[in-house]
């Protein structure tokens, strides 16, 4: 064998080891950027199921409306209602909340994440993350199976995060915020820089500035009832949810 | 030499004998012990149950148990069951029973919903449950046998085989009144068992709603999923 042929053929031999370790790299590549895939996400709207009393609605694009069963509300609208109102919202299928009596709530974003960019693909994640300035909030969550789901709900006194099934009641005002869980646990992080609650099923949080406390449902009047409330609350959110397909299936 | 030997082979099998009849003995008691737990008529933990109900009840205003209005006590209940772990929920039963054997039935339907509302995606382990709780509480009160069945189908109508197999192993004496009151009831019927059980809140969900919602949804044309893209207002 002559040097120059030896040479060609080292090579060749050098470019086809380059080319399949080129080829092993971009296979790599695509594997582990498959494995970080994450979908596409959009910005979802929240549906106003039902209403009963006085409750209006703002944003950027509207000044203020009456709120009305099917009004599609975005990303930055403020709801308020005045006592003895019930407004009942979709903020996703798997969100569900019923405002009681004086109020004011605004959703800061709800996002879906999915398989890609089609209707029909798999919703991968829900997230939805409201503030809760004053008022009560009866909240169903549920965590879609197979798929990621979070729910947010600011307040002045915490941070409520639900990350999987829950029904859970939140009453906020200037002094207190108090939380009953009646199903799955949520966490309140609270503003003052305290410890965060975890509050399982049966258990009442309540969280001031000062100070934190968690007891049993049951052995509180107003947590008893909050319980009964939440129950009812959810039977008919699903009920009305149903009517309009906006629910997941179990 | 061959006597000593022989001698030994006795004592061993005599020994081996006799610590086979013990283990035996020992075997035997053990199951006895343990089909005499599982037939127990009230779960251990149904007295600290009933106290923990009765606290709740004082909590929802009533002087005692006994005294409650049906309202309270279920008020009180309900929230009690919220804690309550799955393998606990015949005990608390059993305890609200003995506190009120009178609302037998609702206690029954009221502890079928819970479990139905916690483990909904788990029919296996409902059943499961289901049966508990039907057996716990006709062993605390056999005289309510038919208004517990009903009670309890009504509260789960997809549970009828559960609760009527859970019921006869329970009264075997009464497979007959039971078949017949786990039978389907005729819608009107079934209306007027629920307007009964309403006062608790937790039988009638559809007609407690506002008809106003559902005139106002189907009346609104413009339906708008909470999937879809905000709307450019």
């Amino acid at each position: 064998m002559s040097f120059d042929s030896f040479e060609l053929e080292r090579s060749l031999a050098k470019r086809e080891s380059s080319f399949s370790a080129s080829l092993a790299w971009l296979i790599a590549t695509a594997v582990l950027l498959t494995g970080c895939w994450e979908g596409t996400t959009r910005a979802v709207s929240a549906t106003i199921l039902a209403t009963q009393g006085s409750a209006r609605v703002k944003n950027e694009s509207f000044s203020e409306l009456l709120a009305r069963p099917g009004l599609a509300l975005s990303a930055g609208t403020v709801l308020q209602t005045v006592e003895a109102a019930q407004v009942d919202l979709a903020f996703l299928p798997s969100a569900l909340t019923r405002m009681l009596g004086e109020g004011e709530l605004t959703i800061d974003s709800l996002k879906l994440s999915e398989d890609g960019n089609e209707t029909g693909d798999r919703i991968l994640a829900r997230r939805g993350a409201i503030s809760l300035r004053a008022g009560t909030l009866f909240v169903v969550h549920r965590r879609p199976p197979g798929s990621a789901g979070t729910f947010l709900i600011s307040t002045p006194h915490g941070t409520i995060v639900s990350n999987s099934d829950s029904l859970i009641c939140v009453e906020t005002s200037s002094q207190r915020l108090r939380v009953v869980s009646v199903r799955g646990s949520v966490e309140i992080v609270p503003t003052s820089g305290q410890k965060a609650l975890s509050v399982d099923a049966g258990f009442l949080a309540e969280t001031t500035p000062q100070t934190s406390t968690l007891m049993e449902a049951a052995g509180d009047a107003d947590g008893q009832q909050k319980v009964t409330k939440a129950i009812l609350a959810e039977r008919e959110l699903l009920a009305l949810a149903r009517r309009r397909q906006e629910v997941l299936a179990r | 030499m061959r006597l000593r030997i022989l001698g030994e082979i006795k004592l061993r099998s005599a020994n081996a004998l006799s610590c086979v009849s013990r283990s035996i003995l020992i075997l035997s008691l053990i199951s006895i012990l343990t089909a005499s737990a599982a037939a127990s008529p009230l779960p251990p933990a149904s007295s600290a149950a009933k106290d923990e109900i009765e606290r709740a009840v004082r909590v929802a205003g009533a002087r005692d148990g006994e005294e409650a209005t049906a309202r309270q006590f279920f008020q009180a209940f309900v929230a009690v069951l919220a804690r309550v772990k799955q393998h606990q929920l015949a005990a608390y039963v059993v305890g609200a029973i003995n506190l009120r054997p009178d609302l037998s039935a609702r206690i029954v339907a009221v502890a079928i919903k819970t479990a139905a509302r916690q483990w909904e995606t788990k029919q296996g382990a409902l059943c499961g449950i289901t049966r508990q709780i039907i057996e716990a509480a006709i062993t605390a009160n056999p005289a309510a046998v038919v208004s517990i069945v009903r009670a309890a189908v009504e509260a789960s109508p997809e549970s009828r085989q559960c609760v009527m197999a859970a019921a006869i192993s329970a009264l075997p004496g009464k497979e007959a009144e039971i078949r017949n009151a786990a039978r389907p009831q005729s819608g009107s019927f079934a209306f007027m068992t629920l307007s009964d059980l309403d006062e608790t809140g937790f039988f009638i969900a559809s007609m407690s709603m506002s008809p106003a919602n559902f005139s106002d949804l189907r009346g609104n044309a413009d339906v708008n999923s909470p999937e879809q893209a905000p709307p450019s207002h």
